[in-house]
């Protein structure tokens, strides 16, 4: 997918209803179950494994530079807007993107030694998403300092959410994708849909990478 | 069978043996219901924001539906094969939540005759649960209606289904102690240890986005201060100890007399909080007869707590309490007593914190 850059003004970017989304082309990502097998412990497999999760079947994302931010707009349907966090059964709607942050990091939350960085949305924190770093299953690790900001509209049973970040980091430089305009890049997702009581492992998940060209 | 997670914590069975185990032995026999433990817990630990619906440390009437309501009920732990039972996560509702009152209104609106104080739950409803909803009513029927108290806390299993559950690895077991612990940075607010532990001693803080339980009042644990439950318990039934301390009580209470039983030991978890079975006085009929070979407080039930050395154990306490009131001597009775406070309850931890 090519990430087409738009000389316009980072508000503009970092707004779901934004026009200039009408120029980007979008592409729709397939999503699927995360395996129970797959799940870190033994009391999450055993509870989950017959019961259905992740039945988000695809998103669809858009993205878009200017000079110096990127911006992603992921967009899913979720009839259900859970966004609070009270009751001890509450689970937001949540959504994230991984980058690997090197060449041989499996999509599968990295290992060690290949880390991966996630931008995480959680419909409790409407306008920002969480910048983490994983090596592996059951290790991501929340980075003090994000910079990910973000926007996020329920309508029509659908979420349109945007993070955008700088291209380039400084302060988390070694935990956060560095985005080179005219590089090629890869991403996967995921979406929680927190009315099943989606969290960590118990999610839908493009199970393969997306090809970002960043336009130089 | 294990495996070695990346994270590098062993699952799947694997028991937590740690160097040392500290436990508490609660002698229910003692326990007068008055809840002091828990408000010195509650005072200590959970005054911060978002802990306002937590107690730690709670005391239940039984025959009762406990803290959360209908606990025993809700599954998790290990069944029979060692499988993890699934369960599900208690609600505020049916801990009982955290309640709020008109003070402002009583006391500082001028209507403190005409308006009596009246709490509200977090959705502003009248609650209809909390931590000991069900306090005194207890079981049977006239003239054998029965209960009593019986404390709660976080058991510090030797296999704690909280941390086996833990996708983020947040929960460990000290080495040094067996004590149990959420490291709060790395907890994600996933829940799957309140949805695991069969015992239901795990709260959400919806404000941090974290779990917390009691921790056995490690800080002051380490050094040499006893925990605050169980220093500030006017009744002295809350003992605490290692297991392996040969001379302390608790190892007496648990394996040299073998009268402190675990709270259904059949959740699997191998829990390190022991109970002293309660005695009860005979069953009486409706003309006042006793009937010395029926107790009040019927056996069948507090095997279903206690599983089924209840029997032997309320034996072996009735007849140590003949021999010490006959004057003969009873090694037992002398443990359970507690003749000098704090030595004999808690021998390694008596260090007053008033003088650290």
């Amino acid at each position: 997918m090519l990430v087409k850059r738009m000389d316009v003004g980072g508000d503009a970017l970092g707004d779901p209803a934004a026009s200039v989304w009408g120029t980007a082309k979008g592409e729709t990502v397939a999503l699927m179950q995360a395996p129970a097998a797959m799940q870190p412990t033994k009391y999450i497999t055993t509870k989950w494994q017959d019961k259905p999760y992740g039945q988000t079947k695809s998103l669809t994302v858009k993205a878009l530079r200017n000079a110096d931010e990127i911006a992603f707009r992921l967009e899913w349907q979720d009839p259900t807007k859970n966004e609070q966090r009270i009751e001890n059964t509450d689970f937001p709607d949540a959504a994230a993107m991984l980058f690997p942050l090197s060449e041989d990091a499996p999509l599968f939350m990295g290992m060690e030694g290949a880390p991966v960085n996630l931008w995480y949305w959680r419909a409790d924190h409407p306008s920002r998403a969480r910048s983490d770093m994983a090596t592996g299953i059951g290790t991501s690790r929340v980075m003090d300092d994000t910079s990910i900001t973000a926007k996020a509209v329920h309508a029509n049973g659908r979420w349109t959410v945007v993070m955008r970040r700088a291209l380039r980091v400084e302060k988390e430089a070694a935990s956060a994708i560095q985005i080179v305009p005219g590089q090629t890049l890869r991403t996967t997702f995921a979406v929680w849909e927190g009315s099943n009581l989606e969290r960590a492992g118990i999610k839908a998940f493009s199970p393969a990478w997306l090809e970002l060209q960043i336009e130089a | 069978m294990s495996e070695k997670t990346d994270i590098g914590r062993e699952l799947d069975g694997v028991l937590q043996k740690p160097k040392r185990q500290l436990a508490m032995v609660f002698d229910l026999n003692k326990c007068l219901g008055c809840h002091t433990c828990s408000i010195s817990c509650k005072r200590q630990w959970t005054r911060e924001e978002g802990m306002d619906n937590m107690w730690w440390a709670v005391v239940n009437t039984m025959p009762g539906k406990g803290t959360p309501k209908n606990w025993e009920g809700m599954g998790g732990g290990w069944d029979e094969k060692g499988e993890p039972r699934p369960s599900k996560i208690p609600t505020r509702d049916e801990f009982g939540d955290a309640w709020k009152f008109n003070k402002e209104e009583v006391f500082h609106g001028g209507k403190g005759k005409t308006v009596y104080l009246k709490p509200v739950n977090t959705k502003g409803e009248d609650p209809d649960w909390g931590p000991n909803w069900d306090e005194d009513e207890g079981g049977g029927e006239y003239p054998n209606s029965h209960f009593f108290y019986l404390p709660r806390i976080c058991n510090h299993c030797t296999h704690p289904a909280c941390l086996e559950a833990c996708p983020r690895g947040a929960i460990y077991k000290r080495d040094e102690d067996g004590v149990v612990l959420i490291n709060d940075k790395q907890c994600k607010g996933f829940r799957f240890c309140m949805e695991a532990c069969p015992y239901k001693r795990i709260y959400y803080n919806h404000v941090r986005d974290v779990t917390q339980k009691c921790i056995f009042c490690f800080p002051r644990v380490e050094k040499g201060v006893a925990p605050a439950c169980a220093r500030q318990c006017p009744g002295r039934l809350r003992f605490v100890g290692y297991l392996d301390d040969e001379n302390g009580p608790i190892h007496k209470l648990v394996h040299k007399f073998k009268v402190a039983l675990p709270l259904h030991q059949e959740y699997g978890t191998q829990p390190n909080v022991y109970y002293v079975p309660p005695l009860s006085p005979p069953a009486v009929d409706m003309h006042g007869k006793v009937d010395p070979s029926k107790p009040r407080i019927p056996t069948e039930y507090l095997e279903g707590l206690f599983g089924p050395r209840v029997k032997d154990v309320l034996a072996v306490l009735e007849a140590e309490k003949e021999k010490k009131a006959k004057g003969l001597p009873s090694e037992l009775m002398d443990t359970l007593i507690v003749y000098k406070w704090p030595e004999n309850i808690f021998p390694d931890f008596v260090q007053d914190p008033a003088n650290l």
